[in-house]
């Protein structure tokens, strides 16, 4: 009896522990992203970012034309707004730019780098541009 | 169909999926399955439409599968998406920028 409840306990933890790890991966897939420590980040982790990423700068880019065709007139298209979207957008774009090239050419992908582009994410995902209006669907 | 309605939809079915996983059992790889292969034959549906939320979809069902290295036909659609959004982008970008000399 005491050895059922024994292998009960383990199994139960194997499963609380595989929930983890697979809510971990759709943490990864739905766009919830967290600095790496290590020194380089393998594809299976850049691709689901950049990814994010470009979907957050297609968001910025209905943003534009949206500021563009209201005259820069709503408060969303304010010059301060403006500009930090268009700062994440350029550091984003190199950042997933060299990542990208890493990837192609089989090199580790710089942890550094990755943050560069988990930075813009972040900060995409913090401005007007991330609006559902722009963004569509959550990234 | 509508592509809010379509991207309505999706969304909900994406994040209904997301709230569920979590309460499959490790070893339920037929659930797993019929999970990734209902996201599969959803992904069609919004390929021309919605390309995010088809990417969206591309990065749930990756990593579903848990793929150990990046396979061919994700780096080609990475490239293909990064073209996308970069031609759009660089379309608008000098008249958004209040500190390009157009604007001032």
């Amino acid at each position: 009896m005491k050895m059922i409840r024994i292998i009960g306990a383990l199994l139960a933890v194997s499963l609380l522990a595989g929930c983890a790890n697979l809510s971990r991966n759709i943490d990864i897939a739905t766009g919830v992203y967290t600095f790496a420590t290590e020194t380089t980040v393998p594809a299976s982790v850049v691709i689901p970012v950049a990814n994010s990423f470009n979907i957050l700068k297609a968001g910025a880019t209905n943003y534009g034309r949206y500021c563009i065709q209201q005259k820069m007139k709503p408060w969303a298209c304010d010059a301060t707004f403006r500009r930090n979207v268009i700062r994440a957008v350029r550091m984003g774009t190199d950042a997933r730019n060299q990542m990208t090239g890493s990837l192609e050419r089989g090199d580790p992908a710089a942890a550094s780098v990755y943050n560069l582009l988990v930075s813009a994410v972040n900060q995409l995902k913090s401005s007007p541009a991330a609006n559902a209006e722009f963004a569509g669907a959550t990234p | 169909m509508n592509p809010i309605a379509i991207v309505t939809a999706v969304s909900s079915v994406l994040g209904l999926i997301t709230k569920l996983l979590p309460l499959v059992g490790v070893k339920n790889t037929e659930v797993i399955g019929g999970i990734v292969k209902t996201v599969t034959d959803m992904a069609p549906l919004v390929t021309d439409q919605i390309g995010a939320t088809y990417t969206g979809v591309k990065n749930i069902i990756a990593s579903i599968r848990s793929h150990p290295a990046t396979t061919e036909e994700q780096l080609v659609a990475l490239r293909a998406f990064n073209k996308q959004v970069d031609d759009a982008w660089d379309a608008i970008e000098a008249q958004l920028d209040p500190d390009a000399p157009a604007s001032a």
